[in-house]
């Protein structure tokens, strides 16, 4: 009788009851555990009393308990075993009942466990192969052996590395490769049989070549095994949706980006017809996760029934494509604020370096107009008083006229320099803006060589940065219209209205102004932005032109 | 001297014409534009040219150019480089060639010390601005050998530079025209430049040195 056998499937049934939490699914199931202890206990102790030498290697050694008698050996057998063999089901059932209601992690972890179940009708192979060719059951002992490495294998990675690769992938493949082994088998057992009754009597030889041949033939076949057992064990839907929700765990724990939803499914697929469109948001037009676009036929990607998206692929019945589409709503959110969120920022940058680029342009020409008019007038004072003193020095003489002359030519000088700084720092900031968005803008028009109508109904309290950039809308508007268009008369209206500040600049000229074509408008729309708020201009050839302001008036506005 | 002015602003162009006219020269041209300047100077083969660095057409360093270009042409034309600012790059290299005289434009209100360049600059010898010779000069890495020369050689060197003569740097510093020529040899070696008998080479050598080292 055998002395330990009962170990092993003692070891397979706590594996079966345990895994992968290590303890039993439920407090319902926790007796087992003790029950399938203490019977393994009997049955052992029962079979080393049983009547009998032991099993080899100790077939010399004397019974260390005695022996019972046959009947009440056979006795206890009925009574233990039968139990034990329930035991093993119900540890089957337990580990179905934990897969069927385990989460995905759990399901997964209970995969890598089925990967190594291929290994039982291997063992059985090699141990009928080995008997068949070489008259022996030894062979079965590498499929044992397999067994022994490959279950505590499976359970470390399910325990630790669940999602170190993809199961169901590795489970489809090897059944595969198992119903192949199968077919191989059986081709070889038949040739046999057909060879013995050819040849007479058995020849293992020539069935082995004829297998090795079926084999090789075989080869193109796997591609439709392996479809065929997809289609059962990994059917292309399932392999989309799981795609689905294991990228929107990684996306969710900042693995990888909604961005490769496109990738991830095509992968699954196995090819690269599927496309994925996104809808940005203020924009009509679907593009892919790189931003270039995207054709929008194919099933559409919703969100509270607004389209966001286009999923497509000729391949794809419509019916599974729809319900990718349904399933992948969240992902193409994501993808869409992502790809706004960017585009915003990026937008940002662009005006944050054109404002930089019109500051340092205003900081040329300022030292230019410093250069050029101030600092020459002062030189050539400079040189005018120097000869004068020059004259004087040397002996020569200046009549009372003379010097009156002179020196009214050098005040003269004077005041205008000072005169042109003055209008140079004016330009920089007028300072009639201290007094308040009205009184500057006052100043301003009166220079306006054209009828002008004012309409200015604002606080006087703004803050500086709204007054600042109000008051360059305005210049800039005008400067504008008396530059580039043949207006006759402007009109102008600053408003406050619910914390917005509008701006409106009209003129009655010829029109045909755009933002992007005067440089004046472009940087007047980043200032605007700077500040928070909008410039639109409406310009149409013929009708005049309207350049109109809309700036936030409070600071925490922001959220619009 | 008969000169020819190349300068946009009419009104310190009108200034520095009656400077030249009351101290006995003679303006036989006035440029308002690089392209112009030259052509005037080709005509007139005048004796010395004041140029202003910015002009048009494009108002950027058209002057530095075109005084380069009047350099390849007239190796030996004294040619007065005018500068709103200081800008080592345009004047170091064209100094060093001798002929040559770079000022900041404020320099021209000391009137003596403008006509005093510019008759030094028509012997052939080199005059820098005070400004630009104080960029070079300051000091760079550790083992600079500006940092070897004493605070009354670096007086020396720096008066050197910006084109005096001993006789004139002597009479800056209050000291006699020996002890400059002694400080001269004494930084000739410190800083390893060959000694040479002329003032006007020596000075083009150190310029060359400086320029080197910038």
């Amino acid at each position: 009788m055998s002395v330990s056998w009962v170990w092993l499937y003692t070891a397979l049934t706590l594996l079966f009851l345990l895994f992968p939490t290590g303890r039993p699914l439920s407090r319902r199931w926790a007796w087992l555990v003790p029950l399938l202890l203490l019977d393994t206990v009997s049955i052992q102790v029962i079979m080393v009393m049983a009547p009998g030498p032991l099993d080899p290697p100790y077939g010399d050694m004397a019974h260390p308990f005695g022996t019972m008698p046959d009947a009440l050996s056979i006795g206890l057998r009925v009574l233990t075993i039968p139990p034990f063999m329930a035991a093993m089901l119900l540890a089957a059932t337990s580990l179905v009942l934990r897969y069927r209601r385990g989460e995905e992690r759990t399901r997964r972890q209970i995969k890598w466990l089925v990967l190594t179940v291929p290994l039982l009708p291997l063992t059985l192979i090699l141990s009928w192969g080995g008997l068949v060719l070489a008259g022996t059951h030894a062979y079965a002992g590498i499929g044992i052996a397999a067994m022994y490495v490959a279950v505590p294998l499976a359970t470390t990675v399910a325990v630790l590395r669940y999602d170190l690769f993809d199961v169901d992938r590795a489970i489809a493949a090897t059944a595969a490769y198992t119903v192949l082994t199968l077919a191989v088998v059986g081709v070889y057992l038949v040739a046999a049989a057909a060879s013995g009754a050819v040849l007479g009597g058995q020849s293992p030889v020539v069935a082995a070549i004829v297998t090795a041949a079926v084999a090789v033939a075989l080869g193109p076949a796997r591609r439709r095994v392996q479809r065929a057992v997809d289609r059962v064990f990994y059917p292309r839907r399932r392999r989309l949706l799981d795609a689905l929700t294991e990228l929107e765990v990684r996306v969710n724990a900042g693995e990888r980006g909604p961005e490769q939803l496109q990738a991830t499914l095509r992968e699954r697929l196995s090819s690269d017809a599927l496309q994925v469109g996104v809808l940005a948001p203020g924009s009509t037009t679907y593009v892919d996760s790189d931003g270039a676009a995207v054709r929008g036929e194919g099933e559409p990607v919703t969100l509270q029934g607004q389209p966001i998206g286009v999923i497509s692929d000729p391949g794809l019945p419509r019916r599974l494509l729809r319900e990718v589409a349904d399933r992948a709503g969240l992902l193409v959110e994501l993808m869409r604020l992502r790809l706004a969120s960017t585009r915003a920022l990026e937008d940002a940058r662009a005006s944050r370096a054109r404002l930089q680029e019109v500051g340092y342009e205003e900081r040329r020409r300022l030292e230019r107009d410093l250069h050029d008019v101030a600092q020459q007038r002062l030189v050539s004072l400079g040189i005018s008083m120097r000869l004068a003193q020059r004259r004087l020095a040397s002996g020569g003489e200046l009549t009372p006229e003379e010097t009156n002359a002179l020196i009214g030519q050098w005040v003269c000088e004077v005041t205008r320099s000072t005169g042109e700084l003055r209008d140079l720092a004016h330009g920089i900031r007028p300072s009639a803006l201290d007094d308040g968005l009205r009184p500057a803008l006052t100043l301003l028009t009166q220079r306006v060589p054209l009828p002008l109508d004012t309409r200015i109904f604002v606080r006087d309290d703004l803050p500086q940065p709204v007054t600042t950039t109000a008051y360059y809308v305005v210049a800039e508007a005008i400067a504008n219209a008396l530059k580039h268009s043949t207006a006759s008369r402007l009109d102008l209206s600053v408003e406050e209205t619910g914390g917005r500040l509008r701006v409106r600049v009209s003129d009655d000229g010829q029109g045909g102004a755009k933002i992007g074509q005067h440089r004046g408008l472009g940087s007047l729309r980043d200032r605007v932005a700077a500040a928070g708020g909008v410039l639109r201009v409406t310009s149409r050839p013929g009708l005049g032109t309207t350049v109109e302001a809309e700036l936030p008036t409070e600071e925490a506005s922001c959220a619009s | 001297m008969r000169i020819v002015i190349g300068e946009d602003s009419a009104l310190f162009r009108e200034g520095i014409t009656r400077l030249l006219e009351e101290s006995g020269h003679q303006v036989v041209a006035q440029a308002g534009d690089a392209p112009t300047l030259i052509d005037a100077v080709r005509q007139q083969a005048p004796d010395a040219v004041v140029v202003d660095v910015r002009m048009p057409p494009d108002r950027t360093d058209d002057g530095a150019r075109a005084a380069r270009q009047l350099r390849a042409e007239f190796q030996t034309l004294p040619i007065v480089l005018l500068s709103q600012h200081i800008d080592t790059r345009n004047c170091v290299e064209l100094a060093q060639q001798g002929y040559f005289g770079y000022l900041l434009k404020d320099r021209v209100i000391e009137v003596d010390d403008f006509l005093d360049t510019l008759e030094l600059v028509s012997r052939g010898g080199s005059a820098l601005d005070p400004l630009v010779v104080g960029r070079l000069m300051s000091p760079g890495d550790r083992d600079d050998p500006l940092k070897q020369l004493s605070d009354r050689e670096r007086d020396v060197l720096s008066l050197m530079a910006q084109g005096r003569t001993n006789l004139g740097i002597a009479g800056q510093l209050f000291i006699s025209d020996r002890t400059v020529e002694s400080h001269v040899t004494s930084i000739l070696m410190k800083l390893g430049i060959p000694d040479d008998t002329t003032h006007n080479r020596r000075v083009l050598a150190v310029l060359a040195y400086l320029h080197d080292r910038a």
